[in-house]
């Protein structure tokens, strides 16, 4: 502190009073000041320096543009879909298998079609993150056909996007659809995308040799812009077709694959995508239809079935062989092999997607065999048991089989007699049918029962589509069942029949005889129970009572259980085919190794 | 979509920040062709203002944040030449300031109003306040722009509220009340090609060029959609994180 003394110059009265002298002295003041600022320790300043920029990790993913393909040039091509559906009006003789709703202007189309939002979802095999994004981050589906020059000739339904979504990132896939849900359209719809989208550009579909022109003609609705290549003809055609650079889509058969096998060899062909149709050809691991599948160069595998498990679970192990090798097995817990199965695979069924389908009516036929078929089945059974037991060791299940087969025949019309109460009860049926004048397919595993059952119902003026019908002929036999009303009755086989027709027009079929498969079966009912089925449609399976096929029914549900459990449930027996256990059992037979216990 | 007419596909950016559960911030930014198809994904990496941050910028965090500092490096991470850039947030928009390309507000199908759509959800939550993370308003200096015309609707104590993670839109999504307008009205607003464009009033002179480039996507290109993909693409991405 700083003290300062300032004189004070200022008058002072006195008075004589003596002792005021001390009032004369000059008073003395101190005037003590506040500090100088100036002069004192400043106080502590913090001073924060605020970053105008921020240092912000980021993460980058570039991703390829797609190419625009196969864009259509209208000035210098006809409509091509305009004349697909000109040649394909759902009310004249179309029978290639296809699935979807009436055409639409494309304006009206689109703009349905905007209102859905189907998502590409990452599948579980794809891993790496860079790859997971660039499906997420695609658009809808729904936006990339409006966005594209890319057309629907038809209004897809939204569970077909939504294949098509799966379908569309997936490595290792099996499209599972119920028959008749349009997995056609779904894979070549997913195709064209891949290819419009510079993702794929060498495709090998294979399929039955029947379902070919059937493929063709669906790429010429669906994407009539992809050039596809039919692989048919002679060696020095097909080996050039094989080669042939202008065509992304490669079509051959199972067959032509066996043949042409080592020409695929040596030439070292590579595809992005190897498309199975009727994918259940392979479910035996060991054939070699299966083998040589597997052995195709190939970074995509899809599948495309309607019955993934026929028998047993081996069929799905046979088929995930080829589109995801090693990922189950028969050594794995069931619930685990369900689970890897999911992850693949996509099934929908009608009763999920198609609420407005018209019912399935199942009708189970039962009948009694007349009294000469009795005879002559118990005949053939006492022999044949005989004949098994005389075998002995030998024994295998082919002799079986051929002991069934025999008797199956006794109860559809008995070779000795003519007798058939089947057919008298199927003949009682077709009066009302045709008094209704509706249309009905007849199923039998045998031409030659289909040969009597001619025979037997020329009344109804039955017509014939088989093995032994010549593949030209077919077409204009379906067309004549369909427009002309004096013909109400068709007769086929699970063979030609059952795969890849459209006869939605018929309401009624009769399953003449069982098939050992259920899925056959399904098969052949839906070619009539499908989208665009004008009713009901009511199925009728046949079953004689008190005999072997009673069991070999109890038998067919059982299967239909397994593959509802693996699909739908989650856990599975191993094993709920026709076992070899099972078919002795039949005839409580006795198996080569020893003594079995009763099947099922 | 239609194919554009010129000879040089536009290509379009959608820039957008989303908030998870845990206050942070992730920065997207989408490129896509004039088909829609992904060219380019830039995200960041989470981003948290730290308190100090938040007592020092004030009501000026959320600009600083998603436009300056996080839209700001997506930007300039971007390979290719974007036409135009397109965002659903309006803490976004100052990153016009570092582009010459036009910036533009729309709203996302995600939720239709985001912003004031969790208003809403604030006010009918019990939790009132705690449910939500709130942030001070827009700062004045963006604010006082953009609302310059209309600035007598804005609600007085009107906050903001952030995107948060959600599974799927309609979990986010809560109808917007009429007592809770939408920032997004305040804005100077057309529609186009099916979208509604909201700007900035500093920017206004950006609708000519917009127009033009939307006029060339045509009418079916969904301005709000890529959102939900950018909102998808970051959850995948921290799914390996």
């Amino acid at each position: 502190m700083e003290v300062k003394t300032l004189e004070l110059d200022f008058s002072v009265e006195l008075f004589a009073t003596g002792w005021q002298t001390a009032l004369g002295r000059k008073p003395k003041i101190e005037i003590n000041s506040q500090a100088s600022f100036s002069k004192v320790t400043p106080p502590k300043v913090i001073s924060f320096h605020i970053e105008n920029k921020t240092a912000i990790k980021t993460s980058s993913f570039i991703f390829p543009e797609a190419p625009e393909l196969f864009k259509p040039e209208p000035q210098e091509e006809p409509d091509q879909v305009e004349q697909a559906r000109q040649e394909r009006p759902l009310a004249s003789a179309d029978f290639s298998e296809s699935t979807t709703s009436s055409p639409l202007p494309q304006e009206d189309l689109l703009k349905k079609i905007a209102q859905r939002q189907t998502r590409l979802r990452p599948p579980t095999d794809v891993v790496k993150l860079e790859d997971r994004l660039y499906y997420v981050l695609q658009p809808t589906l729904e936006n990339l056909f409006s966005g594209s020059s890319l057309e629907f000739p038809f209004t897809p339904f939204p569970y077909q996007f939504e294949g098509i979504a799966f379908l569309y990132p997936s490595h290792g896939a099996i499209l599972a659809d119920e028959m008749g849900l349009g997995k056609t359209m779904q894979a070549i719809s997913a195709i064209r995308m891949l290819l419009n989208s510079g993702e794929l550009k060498q495709i090998l579909l294979i399929c039955p040799k029947p379902l070919v022109t059937n493929w063709k003609r669906e790429f010429q609705l669906w994407a009539p812009e992809i050039p596809i290549a039919i692989i048919e003809g002679d060696q020095t055609r097909r080996h050039w077709q094989w080669q042939e650079a202008q065509a992304p889509v490669k079509i051959a058969n199972y067959e032509l694959l066996m043949r042409d096998w080592p020409h695929l060899e040596d030439e070292g062909l590579h595809f992005d995508l190897v498309v199975l149709d009727e994918a259940q050809r392979i479910k035996n691991k060991n054939s070699t239809t299966s083998q040589l599948v597997r052995n195709l160069p190939r970074t995509r595998s899809w599948a495309l079935t309607g019955t993934p498990i026929e028998n047993s679970t081996k069929d799905l192990i046979g088929i995930f062989e080829y589109l995801a090798p090693g990922e189950i097995n028969e050594n794995m817990p069931l619930a685990e092999i369900s689970k890897t199965a999911r992850q693949h695979t996509l099934r929908r069924t009608k009763d999920l997607v198609l609420t407005d389908l018209p019912p399935r009516m199942n009708r189970d036929a039962n009948v009694t065999l007349s009294p000469e078929q009795q005879t002559s089945y118990e005949m053939a059974e006492k022999e044949g048991i005989i004949h098994l037991n005389e075998l002995g060791n030998s024994i295998t299940v082919q002799h079986v089989f051929e002991l069934v087969l025999r008797l199956k025949q006794i109860w559809n019309a008995d070779p000795r007699t003519g007798t058939s109460s089947k057919l008298e009860r199927l003949e009682a049926d077709l009066e009302e049918v045709a008094a209704s004048g509706k249309k009905a397919i007849i199923f039998s595993q045998w031409v030659q029962t289909l040969d009597i059952l001619k025979e037997r119902l020329t009344h109804f003026s039955p017509l014939c589509y088989h093995g032994r019908v010549p593949s030209k002929k077919r077409d204009s036999i379906l067309t004549r069942f369909k427009e002309d009303p004096k013909h109400s009755l068709i007769l086929m086989s699970y063979g030609a029949g059952a795969v890849g027709l459209n006869l939605q027009f018929c309401e009624y079929v009769f399953l003449y005889d069982r098939w050992w498969n259920p899925a056959v079966e399904d098969q052949a009912i839906n070619r009539a129970h499908r989208i665009g089925a004008a009713g009901p449609v009511t199925v009728t399976r046949f079953v004689s009572l008190d005999t072997i096929e009673e069991r070999i029914d109890q038998i067919l549900r059982e299967k239909r259980e397994l593959f509802n459990r693996v699909f739908e449930e989650g856990d599975m027996p191993t094993n709920v085919g026709l076992s070899q256990d099972e078919i002795f059992g039949l005839f409580d037979l006795r198996t080569p190794q020893g003594p079995i216990s009763k099947a099922a | 979509m239609n194919t554009p007419t010129t000879n040089t596909p536009k290509i379009l950016g959608f820039l957008t920040v989303i908030q998870d559960a845990q206050q942070r911030l992730f920065g997207g930014y989408l490129l896509l062709n004039h088909l829609g198809r992904p060219l380019e994904f830039h995200c960041t990496a989470p981003v948290k203002a730290n308190r100090a941050q938040e007592i020092l910028y004030g009501s000026t965090i959320k600009p600083f944040l998603y436009g300056e500092q996080i839209a700001k490096t997506l930007f300039e991470k971007s390979k290719n030449k974007v036409s135009l850039v397109v965002t659903d947030l309006v803490d976004v928009l100052p990153v016009r300031l570092y582009t010459q390309v036009p910036v533009c507000l729309t709203k996302s199908s995600i939720s239709q109003d985001p912003q004031t759509d969790q208003e809403a959800a604030l006010e009918n939550s019990p939790e009132k306040g705690l449910a939500l993370n709130t942030q001070p308003e827009p700062p004045p200096s963006y604010r006082g722009d953009l609302f310059e015309n209309k600035s007598q609707n804005i609600p007085p104590t009107s906050t903001t509220t952030s995107l948060t993670f959600a599974p799927s839109p309609g979990k986010t999504s809560v109808a917007p009340t009429e007592k809770q307008p939408s920032q997004f009205d305040h804005l100077p607003s057309f529609p186009i090609a099916g979208n509604t464009i909201y700007l900035s009033p500093d920017n206004l002179a950006d609708r000519q060029g917009i127009c033009q480039i939307l006029d060339e996507l045509g009418n079916d290109f969904d301005l709000g959609e890529p959102f939900q993909r950018i909102q998808e693409a970051i959850e995948e991405a921290q799914k390996g994180v």
